[in-house]
């Protein structure tokens, strides 16, 4: 086109060299045509180069997308057909009486039918299947193909975009290939803004003429003068100037595009471009986001109606906005398909269908600044591998770990959770920290910063720094279970105990209930939490020693060894305990924690991935041994309050903690399958009034039983025997009574000390008719 | 690795016969990892029932088909897809699609056997190290498996 035009110019100039009769006027006359000639040809050079390189480099600063972990179907999958149909939903999946194509699912009771989309994973494509799945209360029965398709042994489905991070313009789209847009959203968008996109060469004087005719005769602007080239330019150069330079460089800009590219690329441009609504600070551009953002679904799920509807809102995106304004949208749809209808593109009966189509937009917009405390953590793990310009420009995909259906369960009751364990202070709302992770992976399944769902404020379970309190018992406990010194039936001392501080200081630790207990087993003061037991124990061992445990368990902190140590008199963030109790749940194999799991390109090509990784930080018997007393706390100590609530949950293990003058209430503990610890106070460090029982094991009782926490199965380690011993613990073992006994697991090379046993005592049967007695 | 050949072997041959009557025997992964008495609740990946509660009468019977009960875990078909991610030199894949064999079968000790190999060959020795272990502790009972993971803990540690 711009050759064309300089060809034309050239042959005015020779007519009107021609034409001209006034000889001596010539020279002054040639000279200032080839002046403008030159200039002219300059202009569109300049204009061409332009065009070229800003077209040739088309390239969307695109938003890194962020995905929560897919559900993946198959027998036996921890999930019930509610929640598979919540997540279905949260995708913009539409309940249909059949299915007939992909996005689309079909429930009857326990059954639920659905066609997945496919997806492009970092890891593999995962194809697009029609699966059956049926339910058994929280659990896949079975999952069956097409009948004649291959065996469906494993679904994993697409999976939810949680967030995005947007570029510094606020711009996101989804670029979409030209091959993969619906030919009705192409008719229309040609119909209605340029019907003569295949004939012109970017700019369109018919077009003009006729528009202004219409124009007139409407007595409004019922159509626009300006070809789909000229609008693509006009967004691609976001300038709003209406001057009549600007016009015109704009027009130059068309023909050189036009002359310079084919019109399907043009077309595509398009496609991609056009500004099509705005959510908060989020430009919503091109017709795949808007099919998204307006209908929750694809654009290749969308039929004629809401296709039509699209191409209507370039025309104005907030005018014809059809969640908003959806009467306007309609009209405007309407008179799109008329368009359509008139240049043949449409039957009548295909006109007269999607014409009388009601307007149904996504009911769920997809929540994308939902979880801001999860995000931050996401963001603290990509910062170590991705400059923030990287997360905001290259469209990359970011795999994470976040489980939504748990989150969402979490954070339906979590508020009302905390409000029902909170002592009412003026003014001041308790808060809260939750930390769910997966035990065998370590993998960050859930997250809560604060009580209230969405808060974007200080994240407690990244940054509340607060003592741990009688949470740091397992560790010393554990150092002594490694020792060969120590098993779960040594005696120790629960009784006051004062202790010289290196400044001169005496240290007098006091039981929480001011009690003092007397002899003791190992395992009895950590299930009922005795702080002068522990203190006993721990000094017996060297406070280091509890301190070099805690570091191999996972925590990253220094603190100097004071007694005080051995009751938790040391800081961290909620999830830092998670990773010391992670540790403890995967039988001594430490995990990091992590939040993302890949990341990949745009098209899917893997870039980074963050694989499981473990290493065995203490030995399996003394965790097993440890586990013993662990689970006893919800058996008999510390946190038998919930023992009949969590009866169908149980075996769990976990420890409460309290600190000085009940500022902090924590509850840590793990099933089979998650790993969970809550933090309750005060964001000025007041006090609470709540215990680790009273406040945060509530809590965690509401998440977990919601949750459906799994009973552990703690896997014996060889060399392990169980003994069985005297109820009652005493200080001298002749003073044993083994008529009311217990059966206790022992590491077999700890046994030669057991002088205190009452295997061997009694026979067998003894023992069992003993316990069956003290049973009633 | 020759049980892991084994593996893919038998993977293989259930994919092909699936139209055929269906194996006595499962893939060996869903037998694995069963405890005798499982506590109320615990799921273990291939003991569940494949065949359903009948379909509602509204539902179309002619479109799908209930599948037989030789249907293999989907552990063991994702630890089929990782011997053929290592044969393509894919092992980053490889170590993906054996962590999600764990996801479904986090205490099966193939799976983490599986995995450690993945990460030996990727020369990531301690967390090879760590998976060994780990399959180690999963492993009892099952003599020969134990002696598969022991042999690749030796390599591990003599690679380090």
């Amino acid at each position: 086109m711009a050759l064309r035009k300089r060809k034309s110019s050239n042959s005015r100039g020779k007519k009107s060299k021609a034409r001209s009769n006034r000889r001596r006027w010539l020279p002054f006359l040639a000279a200032l045509c080839l002046g403008g000639i030159a200039a002219g040809a300059a202009w569109f050079v300049w204009i061409d180069y332009q065009i070229r390189r800003d077209f040739d480099e088309l390239q969307w600063a695109l938003p890194a997308r962020l995905y929560a972990r897919p559900v993946e179907l198959y027998a036996g999958a921890h999930l019930s057909a509610e929640d598979l149909v919540t997540y279905l939903q949260g995708l913009g999946y539409r309940e249909t009486q059949q299915v007939a194509g992909p996005g689309e699912y079909q429930t009857r009771g326990a059954v639920v039918r659905l066609q997945t989309r496919g997806f492009e994973f970092w890891d593999g494509a995962e194809p697009s299947v029609f699966a059956e799945v049926g339910f058994s209360g929280s659990e896949v029965a079975y999952m069956n193909g097409r009948a004649g398709a291959e065996q469906l042994t494993l679904v994993r489905l697409e999976p939810v975009e949680i967030a995005q991070i947007n570029p510094d313009t606020g711009e996101d789209r989804l670029p979409v290939a030209l091959s993969d847009v619906p030919q009705d959203l192409i008719d229309a968008i040609i119909a209605v803004e340029d019907s003569r996109f295949y004939s012109h060469y970017g700019i369109d004087p018919i077009g003009i003429a006729r528009a202004m005719v219409s124009n007139v005769k409407a007595g409004a602007i019922v159509q626009g003068g300006s070809t789909l080239t000229q609008q693509l330019i006009k967004n691609l150069y976001l300038n709003r100037e209406r001057t009549l330079h600007r016009k015109i460089e704009e027009a130059g800009m068309a023909l050189a595009l036009d002359y310079r590219f084919d019109k399907d690329t043009i077309l595509n441009a398009y496609i991609n471009e056009v500004f099509l609504g705005q959510q908060g600070n989020r430009a919503i551009h091109g017709f795949a986001l808007a099919a998204q953002h307006y209908f929750g679904r694809p654009l290749n799920e969308l039929k004629l109606p809401e296709l039509a509807t699209l191409a209507g809102i370039a025309r104005g995106a907030s005018y014809y906005n059809p969640v908003r304004n959806p009467e306007r949208a309609t009209e405007r749809r309407n008179v799109v398909l008329g368009r359509m209808r008139t240049l043949g593109y449409l039957t009548p009966e295909e006109f007269e269908g999607a014409r009388e189509a009601p307007m149904v937009t996504s009911s769920k917009p997809l929540n994308r600044s939902g979880y801001p405390a999860f995000m931050e953590l996401v963001y603290e793990d990509l910062r170590r591998d991705y400059d923030a310009d990287a997360l905001r420009t290259e469209g990359l995909r970011i795999f994470t770990t976040l489980d939504v259906i748990m989150q969402t369960k979490m954070e339906a009751l979590l508020e009302k959770s905390v409000s029902g364990v909170e002592r009412a202070r003026e003014g001041k709302k308790l808060e809260a920290a939750v930390v769910i992770t997966d035990v065998n992976s370590g993998e960050v399944r859930a997250l809560a910063g604060s009580r209230q769902r969405g808060y974007t404020g200080f994240n407690r379970a990244l940054k509340a720094r607060r003592p741990i309190g009688s949470l740091v018992k397992p560790a010393v406990y554990l150092t002594a279970l490694e020792s060969q010194d120590f098993h779960l039936a040594t005696v120790l001392a629960d009784k006051p105990v004062s202790i010289r501080m290196q400044d001169g200081q005496i240290w007098r630790p006091e039981n929480y209930e001011k009690t003092t207990e007397g002899d003791v087993y190992l395992y009895d003061a950590l299930q009922r939490s005795l702080n002068l037991a522990t203190v006993d124990l721990g000094m017996a061992l060297g406070v280091d020693k509890s301190l070099n445990t805690l570091r191999r368990l996972g925590w990253r902190g220094e603190v100097a060894p004071y007694p005080s140590v051995l009751l938790g008199a040391i800081e961290m963030t909620p999830l830092e305990v998670t990773q010391i109790y992670q540790t403890l749940a995967a039988n001594g194999f430490r995990s990091p924690l992590r939040a993302v799991e890949a990341v990949s390109t745009a098209q899917g090509t893997p870039l980074t991935w963050y694989g499981l990784r473990t290493e065995q930080a203490a030995e399996a018997t003394p965790v097993f041994l440890l586990e013993h007393a662990m689970q006893g706390v919800f058996e008999r100590g510390t946190a038998k309050s919930m023992n009949p609530r969590l009866s169908n949950h149980l075996p769990l293990a976990g420890k409460t903690g309290t600190t000085n003058d009940l500022r902090d209430s924590w509850f840590a503990g793990y099933g089979s399958d998650l790993v969970g610890v809550v933090w309750l106070g005060y964001d000025d460090n007041t006090p609470t009034g709540l215990t680790g029982a009273t406040g945060a094991l509530r809590v965690w009782t509401d998440v977990m039983e919601s949750l459906d926490i799994q009973p552990r199965q703690p896997e014996e380690p060889p060399g392990i025997e169980w003994n069985q011993i005297p109820e009652r613990a005493v200080a001298d073992p002749a003073d044993r009574n083994c008529r009311d006994t217990l059966a206790l697991p022992f590491r077999a090379d700890s046994m030669t000390d057991l002088d205190w046993s009452c295997t061997g005592v009694e026979g067998f049967f003894q023992s069992i008719f003993n316990r069956v007695r003290n049973k009633d | 690795m020759s049980r892991l050949l084994l593996l893919a072997l038998l993977g293989s041959l259930t994919a092909c016969t699936s139209l055929g009557p269906p194996p006595e025997s499962p893939v060996p992964v869903e037998e694995r990892d069963v405890p005798e008495s499982a506590p109320p609740g615990v799921q273990s990946p291939g003991d569940r029932p494949v065949v359903g509660p009948p379909l509602p009468p509204d539902f179309d019977p002619d479109r799908p088909t209930q599948q037989t009960p030789s249907t293999p875990s989907p552990a063991a078909s994702l630890l089929t897809q990782v011997d053929s991610a290592v044969a393509a030199g894919q092992l980053d894949r490889a170590a993906a699609l054996a962590e999600r064999a764990l996801r479904i079968a986090p205490r099966d000790a193939q799976v983490w056997y599986a995995l450690a190999n993945v990460q030996f060959r990727q020369r990531r020795y301690p967390d090879a190290e760590g998976s060994a272990q780990r399959a180690l502790s999963f492993a009892r009972g099952n003599a020969q498996l134990e002696r598969s993971i022991n042999t690749l803990l030796t390599n591990i540690r003599g690679a380090q």
